[in-house]
């Protein structure tokens, strides 16, 4: 018994990371069909609130999932109740998502709520087993307590996505656009950020290997999160543009804290050169607080009609997008090394499984991408969204070829059985 | 002392013991004892837990692994330095 022990068959999470990478390309795809819509986008059933929902759960929660089923794990030495329950997840999210998303596209609503009854199901799943895991570990207090209240914020954004599907239909919510708002802060700082900051107090120290930073820095910081986005939620729900603000501020002020302690960890870390999956996560680092503040100047009214379309973008495109690509860029190598090798056999460096192109030139489209469509945003010229959404296309479509040639890279390893492990 | 953990030496192998640390104190103390220059080429390390993301870095380093049998779920590691000629 060695690693392998403890990981699960290589298929398993790499149908969530493959089904991330394709879902990618649908976002940048739908984008580019909706650009004219983008700088004045206000909600409502077309392209671009279904690239936003080809992001927010194809590309992003389809990640978070096949990390956390693989890697809390690992990370906390609790198993999994069951790996059967992770493959029927994945069996309803990947339809579910793909039906919600073209329901949204093409306004069918029939598609749209059963294609969201399918993806709320695996979550639920998702929340079941990974609450499971958290529930059973003693210490990593930072981590635990930000998975616990991602899962929290996960099951108050599920039940208002629902709410708005129906309302679609029916309309019975009388200030609709609060509540979608609301939605939209719990997924973005809620569900998806508490994680994302979360695996950062481990994945960040482990990758630069370094120190994890002081738990009680990561409680102070959690706590004061965790009061922006209560009163961020709030606000959002009953329209109160000063509670909004607020919380803007303080999400501002917890976002700088933890750059401080990021680039602290960065910093004492033996390895100095990160390579490029990094230059991903310092700009993610540097587009957490801008986010904030466009956010902040919206609500305060000072950005006029394209801030909120500017915060969406800024928030969920260039930071959660841009952290999870960076991240991604690791992860799914290191898992494909671990994963190559059998018992009794030493793993392949991950340059071995690494193709370099596709990821620079990824990386070229995907800022390209960033710039262009927060400018056309800023201009109100769907022209220049139409650009950017073409380059973040052809960004993604190498991302895509870099991740499938992971996979065929380690499922055809052959490892020099001299030098093994046991 | 190799990431705050103490470093003893018995029979011609260095050897550390990071059972009970969260990680990723446990990678970080290995690696830094591999990679100081008088560790030698052996190194027996005690943990809590199988070590899944430190193999990946053992092998960028050029170190091999072996592990040894040992009692009530702890894992034992004898990490071995590659000769330059054998690949690793």
């Amino acid at each position: 018994m060695g690693a392998q022990s403890r990981l699960l068959a290589p298929s398993v999470p790499f149908r969530f990371f493959i089904a991330a990478a394709v879902f990618h390309v649908v976002v940048w795809a739908l984008l580019a069909v909706g650009a004219d819509q983008v700088p004045d986008f206000a909600g409502g059933p077309g392209p671009v609130l279904a690239s936003v929902h080809a992001l927010t759960l194809g590309v992003l929660a389809m990640t978070v999932m096949g990390a956390s089923f693989q890697m809390l794990p690992v990370a906390t030495g609790q198993s999994l109740i069951a790996v059967w329950p992770v493959r029927a997840a994945s069996w309803l999210y990947v339809p579910g998502v793909a039906a919600l998303v073209h329901g949204m596209s093409t306004g069918e609503h029939l598609t749209m709520a059963g294609g969201a009854v399918l993806a709320i199901l695996a979550l639920v799943v998702f929340a079941i087993l990974v609450g499971d895991v958290l529930r059973r570990t003693r210490g990593m207090t930072v981590l635990v307590l930000h998975g616990w209240l991602s899962l929290a914020a996960l099951l108050g954004l599920m039940v208002l996505g629902l709410a708005s599907i129906a309302d679609l239909e029916h309309g019975f919510i009388p200030q609709r656009e609060n509540l979608n708002v609301a939605h939209m802060i719990l997924a973005i700082y809620g569900f998806m950020g508490m994680l994302a900051l979360g695996y950062s107090y481990i994945l960040v120290p482990m990758f630069a290997l370094s120190q994890a930073p002081a738990v009680a820095e990561g409680v102070v910081q959690l706590v004061l999160s965790l009061i922006a986005l209560a009163v961020a939620t709030g606000g959002a729900a009953i329209g109160s543009g000063a509670a909004l603000v607020g919380a803007a501020g303080l999400g501002l002020a917890v976002s700088i804290l933890h750059l401080r302690t990021m680039l602290g960890v960065l910093g004492q870390g033996m390895r100095k050169n990160l390579g490029l999956s990094f230059v991903f996560v310092k700009v993610a680092w540097g587009l957490l607080p801008a986010g904030l503040l466009a956010g902040g100047l919206t609500a305060a009214g000072l950005l006029g009609e394209r801030g909120a379309v500017l915060f969406g973008f800024l928030a969920l495109f260039g930071w959660l997008l841009t952290f999870l690509l960076g991240m991604l860029q690791r992860i799914i190598p290191f898992l494909a090394a671990m994963n190559a090798a059998k018992a009794g056999q030493t793993p392949p460096r991950l340059s071995q499984l690494t193709q370099e192109i596709p990821l620079k030139f990824h990386a070229a489209c995907h800022f390209t991408a960033l710039a262009l469509v927060s400018l056309g945003i800023v201009l109100g010229l769907g022209p220049v969204v139409l650009l950017g959404a073409f380059s973040g296309l052809a960004g993604s479509l190498a991302f895509l070829w870099f991740a499938v040639d992971v996979a065929r890279r380690m499922l055809n390893y052959k490892p020099n059985e001299n030098s093994g492990a046991t | 002392m190799a990431g705050g953990v103490a470093v003893w030496f018995e029979d011609g192998a260095a050897r550390l013991d990071v059972r009970g640390l969260e990680p990723p104190r446990p990678m970080l103390a290995i690696v830094e004892l591999i990679e100081r220059a008088g560790t030698g080429d052996t190194v027996i390390v005690r943990l809590d837990r199988d070590p899944i993301y430190l193999y990946p870095e053992l092998a960028e380093r050029g170190w091999s692994w072996i592990r040894i049998p040992s009692p009530g779920g702890q894992v034992i590691l004898r990490l071995t330095k590659n000769s330059p000629t054998e690949p690793s």
